[in-house]
């Protein structure tokens, strides 16, 4: 076959057009999700790991910001207004909520009834393992202090 | 700035503008890898792996007179050259990435039906058959442009952008190819 027939051929070539819609539809979705557990988490963290860092520094290091003072008259306000229920959900609702929803986004749990096992296994994704650490200090420095308070004499 | 621009810009922090980028560029990207490799599976993996690494990587995308479907196109090139070089398929599957959102499985049956479908259609292409065959014994760098002119149209501007080379170079690659081409037929 000479070069010119050569190029007719392949440019007169049908070409399949396939296409894959489950795949297609399933992607999508996956890649729109993607991301959404540890955004989420770093949206509840955010608040609460502010506070807490407020705190250390106010109280552990002796260093009192006004940013700071402000926020944490701003929350004993809160505290006695009928809003008060507020803060604990912020406090410790928000990274316990944040520490399910990441934790669920890394563990998995099968059992293969064939083998009469029960298979666990944890993925190692850094974003989703950082923010389940920080639900783990936050919710620990909350437990921390509620014991210092209730054993603390009125 | 367009339409496409503003969209990518958007995309990069929000997932459900990818998504509309997603949707416009699926289908040529879907339809060129699998006329380059030929299996449905091969061909649903490397999409996949194309569309995460173009969303995990969009913030390193610019604007510079390379359209978005270039850039997409040349992602899709180098997963091809890989997975002809390796012959390994990537190593994330669509499943294991479904359930790591909290998405159960696709049916499997509907799966085997599509592709049974698929392939059943594919079958209907003799020629193109033919010549992918033959295409194929081809070096990697004669398929790719050989595949991007004639089986996806794209002219020797496009090409240059995917393939990130000058013109000139494309035009020596093609001639070069199809003159190997001729030798096989």
């Amino acid at each position: 076959m000479d070069e010119e027939k050569i190029v007719k051929k392949l440019e007169s070539l049908k070409c399949p057009e396939l296409q894959s819609p489950l795949h297609q539809q399933r992607l999508k979705l996956v890649l729109t999700n993607a991301r959404r557990s540890s955004w989420i988490g770093l949206v509840c963290v955010a608040f609460p790991s502010l506070f807490l860092f407020g705190v250390l520094l106010k109280y552990g290091f002796h260093l009192d910001l006004p940013f700071f003072t402000a926020l944490e008259e701003k929350m004993a306000q809160i505290d006695r207004s009928a809003l008060h229920f507020l803060s604990p959900v912020v406090m410790a609702g928000a990274p316990l909520a944040a520490l399910m929803l990441n934790l669920l986004a890394i563990m998995h749990f099968h059992f293969d009834k064939t083998r009469a096992e029960f298979q666990f296994s944890v993925k190692l994704r850094i974003v989703n393992l950082l923010i389940i650490a920080a639900c783990l200090v936050i919710l620990a420095m909350l437990f921390v202090h509620a014991v210092a308070e209730s054993g603390h004499p009125q | 700035m367009d339409d496409e621009q503003l969209i990518i810009e958007r995309a990069k922090s929000d997932p459900e503008a990818f998504g509309i980028l997603f949707e416009r560029h699926y289908p040529a990207i879907f339809a060129y890898i699998h006329r380059r490799v030929g299996d449905w599976d091969a061909a649903n993996d490397l999409t996949s792996e194309v569309f995460l690494k173009a969303f995990k990587g969009l913030w390193k995308y610019r604007w510079q007179g390379v359209p978005f479907s270039a850039w997409l196109f040349r992602i899709a090139t180098n997963e091809v050259r890989m997975h002809f070089r390796k012959g390994t398929r990537p190593t994330l599957s669509l499943d294991q990435m479904s359930e790591e959102c909290g998405f159960e499985p696709l049916d499997p049956a509907s799966l085997e039906a599509e592709k049974l479908e698929a392939e059943r259609k594919l079958k209907e292409y003799e020629d193109f058959l033919l010549v992918r065959e033959k295409v194929l014994l081809l070096g990697l760098k004669y398929q790719d442009v050989i595949a991007l002119r004639y089986f996806e149209q794209k002219s020797i501007k496009e090409i240059a952008e995917i393939l990130h080379k000058r013109e000139g170079t494309v035009k020596s690659l093609l001639s070069r190819g199809i003159a190997k081409l001729r030798a096989l037929f």
